[in-house]
């Protein structure tokens, strides 16, 4: 065999690489690089994405190509001379202990606002009495196997009272607002993750959780559950209809109107 | 040394020839699916065959030829021509939700029951599919062609809108989610499909209840000779099946009409009275523990769904029920009932109404079909008429969907946010 497996472990950066350069040359034949941005913050999480990935990027390339190379220079076959054991280099140790600490410590300190932007600092919005509040979520998704469920907060932004408006994987969302989502689960671990807004958040049964993000642009765009929850993890979908605010309140409302239908009067054409 | 070499190499060598067989052996074996095929109704064939003399297997299999020359396979469906079948269904619909899962060359979905429905539903549509066992609720049984949640009377089938809100909604509280993603066609096709293996499966509950008939005679040329008349002459397709398509189509124009609530009721009208609301929701607690609506026999003093909980549903009843001796019960044993695919039975449990889950929907028109019609198999009785108005209806509905925001309702408070300890 001689050099062959270190070829074999040559090809593994090579081939990584290339998958890599394929998916983002090919991004807009294909779509197999990240999906379209349409939140205000997306472009903070895709920047550091594309930070981490570089760094391991490259760290990958170093690995492997030095993996090859002793793999190649000190193949069994072509060195005849015995092996000699060092007690290694103190330096050597030094630098690479030092360098990914500092590595980890820049990454740690990078993302600390995107973090606290996405995770922990709330949206607020002027109350009637001039006091800055949080803002409350506009609507309540419940993951449930294998749907969404959503119950819009209606009139009184307060969710959980007589005019709530339900919906079954239907999510719609004022554009250029910022919308505060309470997200929960019904039975067991779920994911609720907008792609296309860079949004994801586990859900854990009993506990409410709040996810926020600006829709920039209008349209249609994927919910989907991003944590095996069963059989039917994959058909667990849901649409999300990012529209202007009064197409918005006009489709609320017609919400409201189908969940109030309050007669019924057989047609004729039966007959 | 070299011969020990030798001997790993041996082994290796070997190694690698069972790796590569077995590979071999699996990928032939792994990718030729069985034929799928509907799957015969055991459970009733025991349940018909220990209250009568028992099925010789010329008549089982006769019972079997019949349901498959009216209805085909799962991958080749057919229905013959009866009267008013196409008024029940649309043969295309039916083809497109049946067969292995593929889509067409413009893209459209086919297969599409086994795609969403099969691992609960059943090949068959008898409610036994692989995942079954885990679910509660467990999955409708179509093939005793009653459904839940209906605008019709108990004892008349669904109207196709009945069944197009539930594949659209999902049933809240039970494992069936929505589909309210899929193409309007595609629900058309499983709406379609789904009558169809009702249909096929009462026809062959039929079949079943007739065919014991023919053993009465003692003079056995005389029995072939009855057996292949009736199986070869309309009278199977003229009784028993245009009877059963008729009762489908019977159904669309028997939904039940719902009066217009009082506008002063609706909390989204600009009428909307909310004393005139709270008046009503008392009457309608009243009524609930009345005599004349008797719902706290079921639901409880406290609405928690506990008043009764020691009953079966119609499903299970057929052949399990505890208000019969083991002597009246088919199959008498339950391991008999397991063992032909039978699920454990499970009490069916009035709805706890103070969780704001509604199964048959949650507006008010669902809520006063519960009520007004009853649930088809549950035990929920339709509503008294002669002490029970209208108006009397709509108060009971306005308390129903009132109850969920008592205080008592409330559920436990969730565990700190994520948002908490920062601000």
């Amino acid at each position: 065999m001689g050099r062959f497996w270190s070829i074999v472990f040559l090809l593994v950066p090579i081939l990584g690489v290339a998958v890599f350069v394929c998916a983002i040359m090919t991004d807009s034949l294909y779509g197999y690089w990240f999906p379209e941005d349409i939140s205000d913050h997306g472009y903070i999480i895709d920047n550091l994405f594309n930070t981490i990935m570089y760094l391991t990027g490259l760290i990958f390339v170093v690995t492997g190509v030095m993996l090859f190379w002793f793999m190649w220079k000190y193949d069994a076959t072509r060195n005849t001379e015995p092996v000699v054991y060092t007690h290694g280099s103190h330096s050597l140790e030094v630098v690479w202990s030092i360098l990914p600490a500092a590595v980890l410590l820049f990454i740690a300190i990078y993302q600390m606002n995107a973090w606290a932007d996405a995770k922990i600092i709330r949206p607020t919005e002027i109350a009637a009495n001039g006091e800055e509040v949080v803002k409350p979520p506009i609507v309540q998704v419940t993951g449930r196997q294998f749907e969404w469920r959503m119950r819009y907060a209606g009139k009184d932004r307060v969710i959980g009272t007589p005019d709530d408006v339900f919906t079954v994987n239907e999510l719609h969302l004022p554009v250029g607002e910022e919308a505060v989502i309470t997200i929960k689960s019904d039975d067991v671990l779920h994911s609720f993750f907008l792609p296309n807004a860079r949004v994801k958040q586990d859900l854990v049964p009993g506990m409410k959780q709040f996810v926020w993000f600006r829709p920039l642009k209008t349209g249609e765009f994927d919910i989907v559950c991003a944590e095996l929850c069963g059989w039917g993890h994959y058909k667990m979908k849901g649409r999300l209809t990012v529209q202007s605010r009064s197409e918005f309140d006009a489709w609320l409302e017609e919400a409201e109107a189908a969940q109030t239908v309050a007669a019924f009067t057989p047609s004729d054409e039966d007959e | 040394m070299t011969n020990t070499m030798l001997n790993h190499g041996l082994q290796s060598g070997a190694r690698v020839i069972v790796a590569l067989s077995v590979f071999g052996v699996l990928s032939i074996v792994g990718c030729s699916k069985p034929t799928a095929s509907f799957s015969e109704n055991l459970l009733f064939l025991k349940y018909q065959e220990e209250q009568n003399d028992g099925y010789s297997d010329q008549q089982q299999q006769d019972i079997v030829d019949a349901v498959a020359a009216l209805f085909g396979t799962p991958d080749e469906p057919i229905f013959i021509p009866v009267e008013g079948r196409d008024q029940l269904l649309q043969m295309n619909r039916v083809k497109q939700a049946a067969g292995p899962v593929n889509s067409d060359e413009y893209g459209n979905g086919r297969g599409l029951y086994r795609q969403h429905c099969v691992h609960c539903h059943g090949i068959t549509g008898n409610g036994r599919g692989p995942t079954s066992a885990f679910l509660n609720p467990y999955p409708r049984d179509f093939t005793m062609g009653k459904f839940k949640f209906t605008s019709t009377p108990v004892g008349i089938k669904p109207t196709e809108a009945d069944l197009r809100k539930t594949l659209m909604n999902g049933i809240a509280g039970t494992s069936m989610p929505s589909f309210a993603l899929l193409s309007e066609g595609e629900v058309s096709a499983l709406i379609d499909y789904v009558k169809y293996l009702s249909v096929r499966g009462q026809v062959e509950r039929e079949l079943m209840i007739i065919s014991p008939d023919f053993v009465d005679s003692e003079d056995a040329e005389a029995n072939e000779q009855a057996r292949k008349e009736f199986f070869s002459s309309d009278l199977l397709v003229s009784d028993v099946l245009a009877s059963i398509v008729e009762s489908w189509n019977m159904a669309e124009s028997m939904a039940t009409p719902v009066p217009e609530r009082p506008a002063k009721f609706d909390r989204f009208s600009p009428e909307f009275d909310a004393k005139e609301l709270a008046a009503s929701v008392d009457r309608g607690r009243n009524l609930y523990f009345s005599n004349e609506a008797q719902c706290v026999k079921c639901h409880g003093p406290a609405q928690l769904g506990d008043g009764q909980t020691n009953d079966y549903d119609d499903w299970t009843k057929e052949f399990f029920d505890w208000k019969k001796t083991e002597d009246e019960m088919y199959p008498k044993k339950m391991e008999t009932f397991l063992a032909l695919g039978g699920l454990k039975p499970r009490h069916i449990l009035p709805r706890n109404l103070r969780k704001g889950v509604y199964r048959g929907g949650r507006r008010p028109v669902d809520i006063f079909w519960r009520i007004h019609n009853g649930i088809d198999g549950s035990g929920m009785p339709e509503s008294n008429k002669a002490a029970l108005k209208n108006d009397d209806l709509w108060d009971l509905v306005n308390y129903v969907l009132q109850l969920p925001y008592e205080p008592a309702s409330r559920p436990g408070v969730e565990l700190r946010t994520n948002t908490k300890e920062v601000r």
